[in-house]
């Protein structure tokens, strides 16, 4: 059976000439080699310290990244093409980060970018991305230098420093009649120049900074800094620092009999700052970065499919997260999705409409949104205008 | 019959099998032009030189710092045509007169009228971008973000056989002292010892003398190292040890109000010169009294004193003039006065990336060219 079929194919192929059955293979491997088997994937690079003292914040980050992945893909992509995440993580440290963005734009062919925690990793993405004319959206670094240093491809979805410092100043001298405030801050999630950022805003509100202290990483027992603290008697304590710190200095400064109001930034919104001040993170003011109210049937939908998908609630970062990929799908929805393309739609988006409300990015990339003040009560982040209603 | 039908159909299969070879062939080659989208390898610029050495300047009066500034009292010379290339990283003219242009799309050099490209994608260049360039007299050295480069004798761009002994392959600056070269990494800086092996510089080895590693700017004048990097400026006396921290002397980003990143370093024989995204920044310590009298004090001109922009990306010390490189066009500083450089008339890209000098001429590398003046011209 085998030697017929066999004969059957050599009759057959002594009908062709040599050159006939050359031209089969050499056609196969022209089609092959001119043929681009490329993915036509639109990738968007990710870098989040996901491992490290601020994975958790990273995580939840990362989470609504992906959710809104899954939500863009399921309607079937941008103009036809699906998105990708090239997600990877930093560890926090910057050296890392400049690594892993020069791979992503260099080797991965990324159209653009997203994250960034600390001031010096965004730093270092910003700085490469800059060079190679890659879009960068982060939507966790409220560090007001890094829309403030004449970037052209750089964009910022969360409110910075600069304008949750001027409410928080403008609050705490409205409704508390505060003329004294007390600064503490850590050197790396802030540093002196927000230290310093924040004493010149306050001056605009009637304000004068008593003290400014910092301390040293992973310390565990503020006294001494609280000694310094309460022997200026401020009539307010500003805490800038990263969520678990300020969950600390908050118990010890309760602890040690401050009676004044404590504020902060969006730090102080993390869910790690309620769990681990416990009680007495109660009354503290803070800056609300998501506010489900504003989002509306957008923000509700967000939260009832986080909730269905990750089995835990949505807080602030995850909420950014999910903004962050819906803008730049939004842009890529517009034009080509190419860098140049991105970075020109992102520059005309002054106005949208997303789970976290209304915003839209300035003259220079940075959120226009005012930041919106909210109370803890009973672990719960209270708008002040609705802190009547409970 | 029957016979003679295999042998008529081997004929026209024959035909028809060629036909299809021959078409699969000019699809291939039809593609692999199209892929082929790097510039011609060479093009002529003599034109250009000769259009810029044959327009008159229009001259008008210079200004003061204090003056308000207005795009009409901008003093108007010819530019060069564009050169086309990809985003310019460092400009450098090497003592042969060549220019070299490190783009993001790796290297080009322009030599009389030939304009050669260097690329990964055309195999003659080993890394996808060039950030930095530097000559010792002898070599041309090219950093890139994966490692260094230098030209060998017969124009071949290879891996330095020392790139290894960076504290990182993240080269952000390029340097020459004299024969020896320096680097500025995102781990450190490092100097090339006579062995051929780099000796860094970093937070450890100093004691804390330099006060970041991240060093993105680097510059030497007289005995001194400057290193911009993530905290500010640290500034090292070479004549001394790196590791005693005595002989450094530091400038605090957030103290100094130093806006990063610092993008280019200048020195005009007297005092020390930084750019950065908000203005130039001027040290008011003369670099003699440094060791003696080191104030960190920097005083600033921005767009409120006259520049074109906030943002500067370049700034270069040439026949006794600063000239300064921003995201709105050219600026030169001369006599504490600041002159507003635009085109007489052409393409003209408003944002300059960097900026080198050689002879009269002044090179501009831009988002997508490069271009000269001759600043001649503008005396």
């Amino acid at each position: 059976m085998i030697k017929q079929l066999y004969k059957q194919l050599v009759n057959f192929a002594r009908r062709f000439d040599v050159y006939q059955l050359l031209s089969v293979p050499v056609l196969l491997i022209v089609v092959i080699f001119s043929t681009e088997f490329r993915n036509t994937d639109i990738k968007i690079g990710v870098i989040l310290p996901l491992s490290g003292p601020n994975a958790m914040r990273a995580i939840s980050h990362r989470n609504g990244l992906d959710l809104a992945l899954q939500h863009i893909n399921a309607q079937g992509g941008t103009n036809g093409r699906k998105l990708c995440l090239e997600i990877r993580d930093s560890k926090g440290s910057a050296d890392l980060c400049a690594e892993l963005t020069r791979d992503l734009i260099y080797e991965s062919n990324v159209v653009s970018l997203i994250g960034g925690f600390s001031p010096a990793e965004t730093r270092a993405i910003q700085h490469i991305s800059e060079n190679a004319q890659v879009p960068f959206l982060t939507a966790l670094c409220t560090h007001f230098e890094i829309t403030e240093n004449g970037s052209r491809y750089t964009f910022r979805s969360i409110t910075d420093d600069r304008s949750q410092f001027e409410a928080l100043a403008e609050f705490s001298a409205r409704r508390f009649n505060s003329r004294k405030p007390a600064l503490i801050y850590d050197a790396n999630l802030y540093g002196a120049d927000s230290a310093q950022k924040f004493i010149e805003t306050s001056i605009k509100f009637g304000q004068q900074v008593c003290t400014a202290v910092s301390y040293r990483p992973n310390t565990l027992n503020f006294r001494r800094q609280l000694e310094v603290i309460l022997a200026s008697n401020p009539d307010a304590l500003v805490i800038l620092t990263p969520p678990e710190d300020a969950a600390i200095i908050t118990r010890q400064a309760r602890e040690a009999r401050f009676l004044h109001p404590i504020l902060g930034g969006n730090q102080l919104a993390a869910p790690e700052f309620t769990n681990i001040a416990g009680v007495y993170s109660e009354s503290t003011i803070t800056t609300m970065p998501f506010n489900p109210r504003l989002g509306g049937q957008r923000a509700d939908y967000f939260l009832s499919e986080y909730f269905e998908t990750y089995a835990v609630q949505a807080d602030s970062d995850s909420a950014l997260g999910y903004e962050a990929l819906m803008l730049m799908a939004l842009t890529l929805r517009t034009g080509e999705a190419s860098r140049l393309s991105i970075r020109n739609s992102l520059a005309q988006l002054h106005g949208w409409e997303s789970v976290t409300g209304s915003g839209g990015f300035g003259s220079n990339g940075n959120q226009v949104k005012p930041a919106e003040i909210a109370i803890i009560k009973e672990r719960q982040k209270i708008p002040v205008n609705l802190e009547a209603l409970f | 019959m029957t016979e003679q039908a295999p042998t008529t159909s081997k004929n026209t299969g024959g035909v028809f099998w060629l036909t299809i070879l021959i078409v699969a062939l000019i699809f291939y080659f039809i593609n692999e032009s199209k892929n082929q989208g790097a510039p011609d390898q060479s093009q002529t610029i003599s034109q250009e030189q000769s259009e810029a050495t044959a327009a008159i300047a229009t001259d008008i009066a210079p200004r003061k710092f204090s003056d308000t500034p207005s795009p009409s009292a901008a003093l108007q010379i010819p530019f060069s045509r564009p050169i086309m290339t990809a985003a310019v990283n460092d400009l450098l003219v090497d003592p042969s007169g060549t220019v070299w242009a490190a783009t993001e799309a790796g290297i080009t050099s322009i030599q009389n009228d030939q304009v050669t490209h260097y690329s990964l994608a055309m195999g003659t260049f080993p890394f996808v971008q060039a950030g930095c360039l530097a000559h010792d007299g002898k070599q041309l050295w090219v950093g890139t973000l994966f490692g260094l480069c230098v030209m060998t004798e017969n124009k071949r761009f290879v891996r330095a056989d020392a790139s290894s002994s960076l504290p990182s392959q993240m080269i952000w600056d390029l340097t020459v002292d004299g024969a020896t070269l320096w680097a500025g990494t995102q781990k450190g800086a490092a100097f090339l010892d006579k062995n051929g092996v780099f000796v860094t510089i970093d937070e450890t080895s100093t004691n804390s003398g330099l006060r970041h590693n991240w060093c993105n700017r680097i510059f030497r004048m007289e005995n001194w190292f400057v290193a911009a990097h993530d905290s500010g400026i640290s500034l090292w006396n070479t004549s001394f040890p790196a590791a005693n921290p005595e002989w450094w002397k530091n400038i605090d980003h957030a103290r100094a109000g130093l806006i990063r990143p610092v993008t280019d370093i200048a020195f005009d024989g007297k005092f020390l010169w930084v750019s950065t995204p908000r203005g130039v920044l001027h040290l008011t310590t003369p670099v003699n009294r440094f060791f003696s009298d080191f104030v960190p004090n920097l005083v600033s001109y921005s767009r409120i004193h006259g520049l074109p922009a906030d943002r500067i990306n370049s700034i270069i010390h040439h026949k006794g003039s600063l000239w300064i490189a921003t995201d709105e066009g050219l600026a030169r500083i001369k006599n504490d006065s600041i002159q507003l450089i635009s085109a007489e008339s052409g393409n003209f890209a408003r944002r300059i990336r960097k900026l080198a000098s050689s002879g009269d001429l002044l090179w501009l590398g831009t988002d997508d060219a490069v271009q000269f003046i001759n600043t001649a011209m503008v005396d």
